[in-house]
């Protein structure tokens, strides 16, 4: 009994709160008083199997380890609490395997018992798991099934966050905001809650307060490389919040301050030509856009940039440039149009949109290794054109899942490797485990897929619409202009648009764009054609 | 009857003859070029008193039929000025795209 009392406490000393901020676990402690958790009925079978399971966890072999604790899981006669305690440790085993997901099962395993100690640590490790894992389905679970009193400082913070993040899809702004500023009260540095905030002012048309929290976020980015994701994302929502406080110029300074080698760039391009031309800036709006046009960006989905191009050029009169513009969106995003109507009003199996994200993704791997995206994708084996699946894998609400699937996936290899030989009972049951996740987010994916894909048509429709009133005020304009020159002898010549003549200038820092590109051109062109409108 | 037939002819002839040489004067003026204070000039402002006469139309009995057109359509010459608010819309905001990359900072470990 005593040695029972001992090996439980000594497990016990593994904090479920040191494993979720990634230390390695600690030596366990003896604690007398939790010797009574063991039954007396079971005692004799369980201890040897506890003894092997806690010297293996303290030697670091975990697999051995989780073998062991889930061999008693499984004994019959164990009382509830036992196998409480069971489950628990078997899921800190896993944890430091590194299989999350396993480990999550028996922790919702005790969660879901009577077991109060151990339930409240396994809310914690839960949260801790769904967020290695970024499953939100997880994290959904986790704080379903507790009160705030139940959470440490830890997890109080991440409460909230849910909170405000569920009015905030129920499109409850002022509760938004309220619990997100709760969140943040206990986690200054909450990441997902400030940005929420900030969100959730910009809904209200609240520019100011927006542009505040989300200059807080940028400054816990300080210390990070330019390259970052998140740091680039909170220059350009920053910039868009100018952008809607009408402040076009601070707008263009956020917008010029992401890097190009930041994911974020590319998305920059299109808004910062928009914030030149609220601020009259033709020239500089169309500079930008050519970056955007360069065959570097050609696999991209940019329908917007066409729309803004043939704006541009038609206030400055260059009607034939415009037109061009106008039948290049018609080429190219009618028949993608048609293909994603197709797609949409057909049955689409899980196992068609799977297909379609492993086509896309092997020629994104193959890019990133070798650079030859452009020779792959004239082998494309997808139904939808590449540049859409590709903005559908960028887009984050796909892009979460996706990460997860994968991550299961590479678990799910991982877990082969630790077990695959096994003939514990062990083996089967995280094949079982692995087998249904994959299942499930494969499912997600498909749906998200399709609802991505929906959102996209709706996208090239509205911007179809678009393009066919830029149209009817080029033909506008075309009409006026003619009936200008006509009027007035010295109005300048269109046939200027062919002969300009480009040059290098500012001391080789910008390019004229003549329809190629080198990489360290991108970002640099300059717009040389004049403004050819008469005046009145 | 025939006494008056007579008397009109001669009126008639005799109204010719007069008017013959002012006719002859406005038709081809550079045949006879007049000077003014020239001897010529004096007879045919004489004349011209002289055959100085009223005609009066009648038109009592006549009845005239007709319409008159009016334009039913308004040119607006200032049409040009007006300035059309254009159909295409401008960006005003990009919360869409916001609330796109909030799942980015959902990720705790990036």
């Amino acid at each position: 009994m005593k040695s029972l009392k001992f090996l439980f406490c000594a497990i016990l000393g593994f904090s479920g709160n040191a494993m979720a901020a990634g230390k390695k676990a600690k030596p366990a402690v003896i604690k007398k008083a939790e010797a009574s958790q063991v039954d007396t009925v079971s005692a004799s079978t369980t201890l040897p199997i506890l003894k092997q399971g806690v010297k293996y966890y303290q030697q670091g072999k975990f697999a051995n380890a989780a073998v062991s604790f889930h061999k008693l899981t499984n004994l019959e006669g164990t009382s509830e609490d036992t196998r409480a305690q069971a489950n628990y440790y078997l899921g800190l085993s896993l944890y430091n395997l590194k299989l999350f997901q396993a480990s999550s099962y028996p922790m919702i395993k005790v969660i879901r018992s009577n077991s109060k100690k151990f339930r409240q640590k396994s809310l914690e490790k839960l949260i801790a798991i769904s967020n290695k894992l970024g499953d939100q389905h997880m994290l959904d679970f986790a704080m379903s099934k507790m009160q705030v009193t139940d959470l440490e400082k830890l997890a109080v913070d991440v409460y909230y966050y849910k909170l405000a993040s569920v009015n905030f899809d129920k499109n409850q702004i002022e509760q938004t905001i309220q619990y997100s500023k709760m969140s943040i009260e206990k986690n200054p540095n909450s990441e997902p809650a400030l940005n929420l905030l900030a969100l959730a002012y910009l809904k209200k048309n609240d520019t100011e307060n927006a542009i505040d929290t989300y200059n807080k976020l940028l400054a816990l980015y300080a210390q990070r490389s330019n390259s970052n994701a998140k740091k680039g994302y909170t220059y350009l929502n920053i910039a868009r919040a100018h952008f809607q406080a009408k402040k076009f110029e601070d707008a263009a300074e956020y917008y010029r301050n992401i890097s190009k080698d930041n994911q974020a760039y590319r998305e920059s391009l299109t808004e910062l030509g928009w914030t030149y031309l609220h601020l009259s800036k033709l020239r500089s709006a169309l500079s930008v856009i050519h970056t955007l046009h360069t065959p570097f960006y050609e696999n991209y989905f940019e329908p917007e940039s066409l729309v803004l191009r043939a704006i541009l050029l038609n206030y400055n009169c260059k009607f034939d440039d415009a037109e061009v513009a106008v039948n290049t969106f018609n080429e190219n995003y009618a028949n993608t149009l048609d293909i994603l109507s197709n797609w949409t009003s057909q049955t689409i199996t899980v196992g068609d949109a799977i297909n379609e994200i492993n086509f896309a993704t092997e020629i994104l791997r193959t890019e990133s290794t070798t650079n030859t995206e452009m020779n792959m994708t004239k082998n494309y084996g997808g139904k939808i054109p590449f540049k859409v699946t590709r903005s559908i894998l960028k887009d984050f609400r796909m892009k979460n899942i996706y990460d997860t699937y994968t991550m299961v996936r590479e678990e799910a290899k991982l877990a082969h490797k630790f077990f695959g030989t096994s003939k514990t009972p062990l083996r089967p049951f995280l094949e079982k485990i692995y087998a249904g996740r994959l299942n499930f987010f494969k499912n997600q994916l498909a749906l998200k897929f399709n609802q991505v894909i929906l959102s996209l048509e709706k996208n090239i429709m509205y911007y179809k619409q678009q393009m066919k009133f830029v149209y009817y005020e080029i033909l506008e304009a075309k009409k006026s202009q003619l009936r200008l020159k006509i009027a007035s002898k010295d109005a300048p010549v269109q046939n200027e648009v062919y002969n300009r003549n480009f040059y290098v200038k500012n001391g080789f820092r910008y390019w004229p764009f003549q329809g190629e590109f080198w990489i360290d051109e991108i970002g640099n062109y300059q717009y040389l054609g004049d403004n050819l409108c008469a005046q009145e | 009857m025939r006494k008056n037939k007579f008397v009109y002819f001669v009126t008639l002839v005799v109204s010719m003859l007069m008017a013959a040489p002012a006719i002859a004067q406005t038709i081809t003026p550079q045949l006879e070029p007049v000077t003014p204070g020239s001897p010529s000039s004096a007879p045919n402002a004489a004349n011209k008193s002289k055959t100085k006469k009223k005609i009066k139309i009648n038109f009592e009995d006549e009845t005239i039929t007709g319409n008159y057109d009016v334009p039913d359509t308004l040119f607006l010459n200032s049409r040009r000025l007006i300035k059309y608010k254009e159909l295409f819309n401008k960006r005003t905001n990009f919360i869409e795209e916001i609330e796109s990359n909030k799942g980015l900072f959902n990720e705790h470990q990036k």
